[in-house]
């Protein structure tokens, strides 16, 4: 049971597609843990069917049917490639893995300056940071505020930040606004998808020193 | 534009059985049938969504095969068909239009990771049963809320963008946004069986 979700107009944006793909993803991955996330996209998406219905349909060019039914004998083969083979077992959600792969033991990590371990991802929105994270057990994300926005999905273990708790599952989200430096627990390792929209701003020297190693 | 009262003259049922035909004997009569009801509401809603009629065209043929090869994934007990249709009508739009070539976050097949009993695909199914329970919700918005609704789903906005365009504050927004889902979950939980 997740505890902590993304806002509610994310849902929203989700529902309509809306949402850049970088938000889309780790909103996505949040939702294969929060059941009551996804009955909220699961309203505004009855609402979105609703809504389709009720526009004034523009005919279609003479001869589509026929060209779309020609189509379907090419399509049989497609659909056997196209049959959900994704195992539900695993850490990692079906739904991250053709971006960071099913299997969390298999990243190849960077070391950043003997604190935690990251490895950015390939960018899929312009503008947006997308990585993986890992952090030791009881270490810590230097003291950093932020010039953009953070969101970050527990993937494995757990972190605390400003008082509160982040298990498995949970959604995070920093504004520009707001420090912190998460811990994560004692006991395993806490594996982190992040997303930011622009670079950390570290406080202090040590924060300095690890800073040139996650910029945009 | 936006008539709350659905114009469709087709029932669940209706599209339920001919996607059952479609996914269990490939059935080519009810796909056309399927084709000339809904192709020309998919290509209406690209058209709103700011392409130009080839792309719309391509658009909405494409989501029809993408019905075709996904019939079999509807399930009628998890979810109502035009819960379903609109999902893959907006992914396909998402994975034709994208700029890169990476797979993207299939959020209408994915198996997920816990299932919650609570709010389970059964449980919101349960609340979207209710026939004409979200016309009503729609109808009890106020027109400033469904300004916003309307610009986030016809023509797939953000609410940040929505913002901008209707020179409100982003908190505005955000609240109206709120109180539309509040709105629309208190109908659906009032007609909850």
């Amino acid at each position: 049971m997740t505890s902590h979700h993304p806002p509610e107009t994310f849902l929203l944006d989700v529902a309509t597609g809306a949402l850049p793909e970088a938000l889309r993803l780790i909103v996505a991955g949040h939702l294969a843990y929060c059941g009551e996330c996804r009955a909220q996209v699961g309203h505004w998406e009855r609402l979105g069917g609703d809504l389709l219905l009720s526009l004034e349909p523009v005919p279609m060019r003479t001869g589509a049917l026929e060209a779309c039914l020609a189509r379907l004998d090419d399509e049989a083969e497609i659909a056997n490639q196209d049959a959900i083979s994704l195992e539900r077992q695993g850490p990692v959600p079906p739904v991250l893995r053709p971006f960071i792969g099913a299997d969390l033991s298999g990243i190849s990590w960077n070391g950043v300056g003997g604190y935690f371990d990251e490895v950015k991802l390939p960018s899929i929105t312009p503008g947006y940071r997308v990585s993986m994270l890992r952090v030791p057990p009881g270490k810590y994300v230097p003291e950093h505020g932020h010039e953009g926005n953070e969101y970050m999905l527990v993937l494995a273990g757990g972190y605390t930040s400003g008082g509160r708790h982040y298990e498995t599952g949970d959604f995070s989200f920093c504004d520009a606004y707001e420090h912190h430096a998460p811990i994560a627990d004692d006991g395993n390792d806490c594996i982190c998808l992040l997303v930011l929209d622009a670079p950390l701003a570290f406080s202090d020297a040590e924060g300095q020193e690890i800073a040139p190693f996650l910029s945009m | 534009m936006w008539n709350p009262v659905s114009r469709s003259e087709v029932s669940a049922e209706w599209l339920t059985e001919r996607l059952a035909a479609v996914a269990e004997r490939r059935d080519r009569s009810a796909f056309a049938e399927l084709f000339q009801h809904l192709a020309p509401y998919f290509k209406r809603f690209a058209l709103a969504k700011g392409e130009d009629h080839q792309r719309a065209e391509e658009l909405a043929q494409e989501t029809m095969l993408t019905i075709w090869r996904k019939a079999a994934t509807f399930d009628p007990e998890k979810a109502a068909p035009m819960t379903w249709l609109f999902a893959i009508a907006r992914n396909k739009r998402i994975d034709l239009f994208r700029r890169n070539g990476l797979a993207h976050a299939n959020i209408e097949q994915a198996p997920v990771q816990v299932e919650d009993e609570r709010h389970g695909p059964e449980a919101t199914y349960a609340a979207d049963r209710a026939r004409g329970s979200i016309q009503r919700a729609l109808r009890a918005l106020s027109t400033a809320q469904r300004a916003v609704i309307e610009k986030a789903f016809v023509e797939e906005k953000s609410h940040s963008v929505v913002a901008e365009e209707l020179a409100l504050p982003l908190g505005t927004v955000k609240s109206r946004i709120r109180l539309a889902l509040n709105r629309l979950r208190s109908e659906l939980a009032e007609e909850r069986p």
